[in-house]
């Protein structure tokens, strides 16, 4: 009885967990604290704070998440959802050219400032 | 250097219970999300798991029984096997949730395909699990686990403002957000309290073969290895907060603390950080793996002990490797290991108080401890916690769904 019970919460918490969609504003915040991350880890790679693996493999989770963010405001018709939309896509492209930059601090510092400049607008 | 040597099981049922994945993750949101506000809950957590691990400590030295044991003693066979059903369900989500913290992590340090690394992790844990005996196992996840120290130190080379600092310490309540405030009290003090620390620090001080002489380092692995545990929660969170919280970062991925150690430290911080990372998740894989074998054999009545060779002990033995390889089943399917210790508090709001009730009564029981029952102080703090505890598990599911887990 109580196992069953404990299954029946599980599930119920799990359906009510996930059935919120994000409004833009949560999505807005979600696309500000990807590229405020990757600025960050941008900047320690181009000062050599971070290893060429870590650097590659941390950018590959941030690209995760910008990029199903990029696909997902695709789909907003409204006019501010259209502009997140191009600014997610924007991030994504950055945090490409963090994942393949290996040693290149020139790149590295070209994403870290125009990572900070999109997450100081948003 | 002997008693140094003997605190380990502190350190690493610490480490296990306050710096795993979920806790690394967690505490740094606390930190990237209310700045140093959260830190008065984490002393709250160290005090009530100091008190309870310090009873059923006491409780194994003296009556040579573990938590488990008591389980189905006090609360009886119904109740005791809902109890167990819902720790071994935790048990099992975080010892998938660490195996795949263990995969993550090498992954940042090798670069190497994430599936590939699950499988060498789980091989890996598994086989040191079964040569190395238990003190070793403890000593190895628990000091090299210390490496998480380098958060301390990157937490004063970012030079926070250390009045702010302090005043975190001081209950309070912002000024808004209060849902979302409150969801990172209970987490915070749950993540304190879990279950399988009690578990692990029981059934290793009966593996440790503690005995009436052995009370006082009781105290001290208490003392200085949950303390350890709670100061690496600190750092975590004023690093987060004087990293991440002015630029906006919402930490979600395991890589993310260490990030705060290659910004304050540099490389050598980074490498310190995953190394660190690496020990904790690993050493909580085998914590949680073991206490869910230490619970199953203890409720059947079945002999256990890592002590034991596995043909002395086989069902535990075999519990033990079938609770990793049902993790690495859970870790196989690609869902997020953070996510994975989020569902497991669902269980811990079950196994919390009947975890705890029985270490409570037995503690003050002379049958069981002859002179050794509880303090005065001990059975205050003991009431006051046991009804923190029940507060935690009424309000912690209603609390995640109303903040969509944190999210606001």
């Amino acid at each position: 009885m109580l196992a069953r019970t404990l299954v029946l919460l599980g599930v119920a918490v799990v359906l009510l967990a996930g059935c919120g969609s994000q409004t833009l504003a949560q999505q807005s915040k979600s696309l500000k604290a990807v590229a405020a991350e990757g600025g960050l880890l941008a900047g320690d790679a181009a000062r050599g704070s971070s290893t060429t693996v870590f650097t590659r493999e941390h950018t590959g989770f941030l690209l995760k998440a910008a990029a199903a963010s990029a696909s997902s405001l695709a789909k907003q018709t409204s006019a501010e959802g259209r502009r997140l939309a191009r600014v997610a896509a924007r991030v994504r492209d950055d945090l490409q050219r963090l994942q393949q930059s290996g040693s290149n601090r020139d790149v590295q510092r070209q994403v870290q400032h125009d990572l900070d400049r999109i997450a100081k607008r948003l | 250097m002997k008693q140094f040597l003997q605190i380990a099981l502190g350190i690493l049922s610490a480490i296990g219970g306050f710096v795993d994945i979920g806790d690394l993750v967690f505490n740094t949101q606390a930190g990237a999300t209310f700045g140093f506000q959260l830190l008065w809950v984490v002393v709250i957590g160290v005090v009530g798991i100091i008190v309870y691990s310090e009873m059923c400590g006491r409780v194994a030295a003296i009556s040579k029984r573990p938590v488990f044991d008591l389980v189905r003693e006090r609360v009886g066979f119904s109740a005791g096997l809902g109890t167990l059903v819902a720790s071994e369900v935790v048990n099992l989500l975080t010892c998938a949730a660490e195996v795949g913290g263990v995969a993550i992590v090498l992954k940042l340090l090798s670069g190497l395909p994430y599936r590939a690394l699950i499988l060498l992790g789980v091989v890996g844990v598994v086989v040191i699990s079964w040569v190395l005996p238990f003190e070793w196992l403890e000593r190895l996840f628990g000091y090299l686990g210390l490496c998480l120290l380098v958060f301390a130190v990157a937490a004063v080379k970012l030079h926070p403002q250390w009045g702010q600092v302090a005043h975190g310490f001081v209950p309070g309540m912002p000024a808004h957000n209060h849902a979302v405030y409150l969801y990172f009290v209970v987490g915070l003090l749950g993540a304190a309290l879990t279950p399988y620390e009690v578990y692990f620090y029981s059934s290793g001080a009966v593996e440790d073969g503690w005995g009436p002489k052995d009370l006082r380092i009781n105290k001290i692995t208490a003392v200085i290895g949950y303390g350890l545990g709670a100061f690496l929660s600190f750092s975590l969170m004023i690093v987060a907060a004087v990293l991440f919280l002015p630029r906006g970062i919402d930490p979600q991925f395991l890589g993310t603390p260490a990030l705060g150690a290659a910004d304050a430290l540099g490389k050598i911080g980074l490498l310190l950080a995953l190394v660190g990372i690496l020990f904790a998740v690993g050493g909580a894989a085998i914590e949680t793996s073991f206490s869910g074998a230490y619970n199953v054999a203890q409720f059947f009545g079945w002999q256990w002990g890592k002590r034991r060779k596995p043909s002395g002990a086989p069902r535990f033995a075999l519990s033990w490797i079938v609770i990793f390889v049902l993790a690495l089943g859970i870790v196989m399917t690609g869902y997020d290991p953070v996510k994975i210790t989020e569902y497991s508090v669902i269980f811990s709001v079950v196994a919390l108080p009947l975890t705890f009730l029985p270490i409570l009564l037995v503690a003050n029981d002379p049958t069981y401890m002859g002179r050794h029952t509880n303090s005065r102080l001990s059975n205050v703090l003991g009431i006051v916690y046991f009804v923190l505890i029940l507060a935690i598990a009424v309000s912690a599911i209603p609390l995640m769904v109303i903040t969509n887990g944190g999210q606001g």
